[in-house]
């Protein structure tokens, strides 16, 4: 036995998973090599020291992340009340806009009827609903703003020919920087909805610091 | 917490809404998320920040959680990865060349930047346990990263593979080379190997 395949049953060992067989040969092995021996002592030591290097976390660990938690919770909830008056709204303008369309009702300034449909506003609330969950998790998780577009399968020519990862409901992801996020913000305000995501904790507004553009279709 | 049973019920509460019962889970498992985040960041103000991203995170995926491997190996896991995040960006915005580890599973193996601590940041008993310490510091977070979950949590190997995502294979090859590696560190640094055969380089 060489001092490297030594080593490895040493190491083996160290863990407790030599079979008798092994055990046997490393004993053959560390009574011809001093050397060896030293190494597993040394080790043996370094290990019921790398034991007592354990450290008791903060008191304020845990408090730390409940409080996070509660914050979270109330920022859904926040979302959630907006999302449903929003669609409360669209249905509300949906149902007007069929009556009016219908000629049951009279509108003021519109002197001709016009078909309108309630599947825009619904759309958007459901759509849009879950896409503010993802580009919040992408912004916490990444650290970085997001930039949501949505831009119904359109696409936006300063991300033409760039990677993106596409996710489970057809969302886009560009990871880019943050000045083609405020480039793509500031050419395509008024075609699309849009809306910047911000991580809950500090992130780098750098020019060059990592944004992500997430295309919703 | 080793009641395994009583931590289901506690994961399920947690998973339904109940935000003590995931309070609960923290405490039971803080001290190992802590000390994990501590030595793979090497610095008690990042381990304090990422333990608290951990279970923030670990909180959100409850649901996601199907019970398929422990619960601490799951938040383990989950753990690392948080950790790994912050070591790369950490790496990319500070620009500096960093030590690698050498595994064999190259292409799919990231290795992680060391992470260098402050002296003062180097952390209790520091007469009795410095140059332990300083040798652990100084090896490549992946290698911290598996001592800890072997020597501390004594995890076996299959346990420590589903963390790392890694073959049981490449755990103990990397345990061993942690452990040369260490015992390097813990040699003055002048002092020659003992014996040839024993570099980690080696190919």
């Amino acid at each position: 036995m060489t001092c490297e395949e030594a080593l490895t049953l040493i190491s083996a060992k160290l863990d407790g998973t030599l079979s008798p067989a092994e055990e046997d040969a490393l004993q053959a092995h560390l009574e011809r090599c001093p050397d060896c021996r030293q190494v597993l002592q040394e080790l043996t030591d370094a290990e019921n020291g790398i034991l007592e290097l354990q450290a008791d976390p903060p008191d304020t660990l845990v408090p730390g992340v409940m409080k996070k938690i509660r914050r979270a919770r109330e920022k859904k909830a926040e979302r959630k009340g907006f999302f449903w008056s929003a669609g409360v709204l669209a249905s509300a303008a949906a149902v007007l806009a069929v009556l009016f369309g219908l000629g049951l009702i009279q509108l003021p300034g519109f002197d001709r009827s016009a078909p309108a449909t309630a599947a825009i506003g619904h759309f958007y609330e459901n759509a849009v609903e879950d896409e503010h969950e993802s580009a919040a998790r992408i912004a916490d998780e990444r650290d970085c703003a997001v930039l949501v577009v949505q831009t119904r399968g359109g696409t936006i020519a300063e991300l033409d020919g760039m990677d993106c990862q596409t996710l489970a409901d057809g969302a886009k992801l560009y990871t880019t920087d943050n000045t083609k996020l405020q480039s793509i913000q500031a050419a395509h305000k008024g075609d699309w909805a849009m809306a910047v995501y911000e991580p809950a904790g500090p992130y780098s507004t750098d020019a060059s610091a990592e944004a992500c553009v997430l295309l919703v279709p | 917490m080793n009641n395994t049973r009583d931590e289901e019920k506690l994961v399920r509460a947690a998973a339904a809404g109940d935000d003590s019962a995931f309070e609960q889970l923290m405490l039971a498992h803080q001290k190992q998320v802590y000390n994990l985040c501590l030595r793979m960041s090497g610095s008690a103000e990042d381990a304090f920040d990422l333990s608290q991203d951990a279970f923030f995170r670990a909180w959100r995926a409850l649901g996601q959680y199907q019970f398929e491997a422990g619960f601490s190996t799951w938040l383990f896991r989950l753990t690392s990865n948080v950790c790994i995040d912050f070591l790369r960006r950490k790496k990319r915005e500070s620009h500096v060349s960093l030590t690698f580890s050498d595994d064999e599973e190259e292409g799919k193996e990231i290795s992680l930047p060391d992470a260098a601590p402050l002296p003062e940041e180097r952390l209790i008993s520091r007469e009795t346990h410095g140059e332990l310490q300083a040798a652990m510091d100084a090896l490549p977070a992946d290698y911290r990263a598996i001592l800890q979950l072997r020597v501390v949590e004594d995890l076996p190997y299959e346990d420590i593979g589903r963390i790392l995502e890694i073959p049981i294979g490449t755990v103990k090859s990397r345990l061993a080379r942690a452990r040369i590696q260490l015992r390097k560190n813990l040699l003055s640094g002048n002092n020659p190997p003992f014996c040839s055969s024993m570099t980690v380089e080696g190919r």
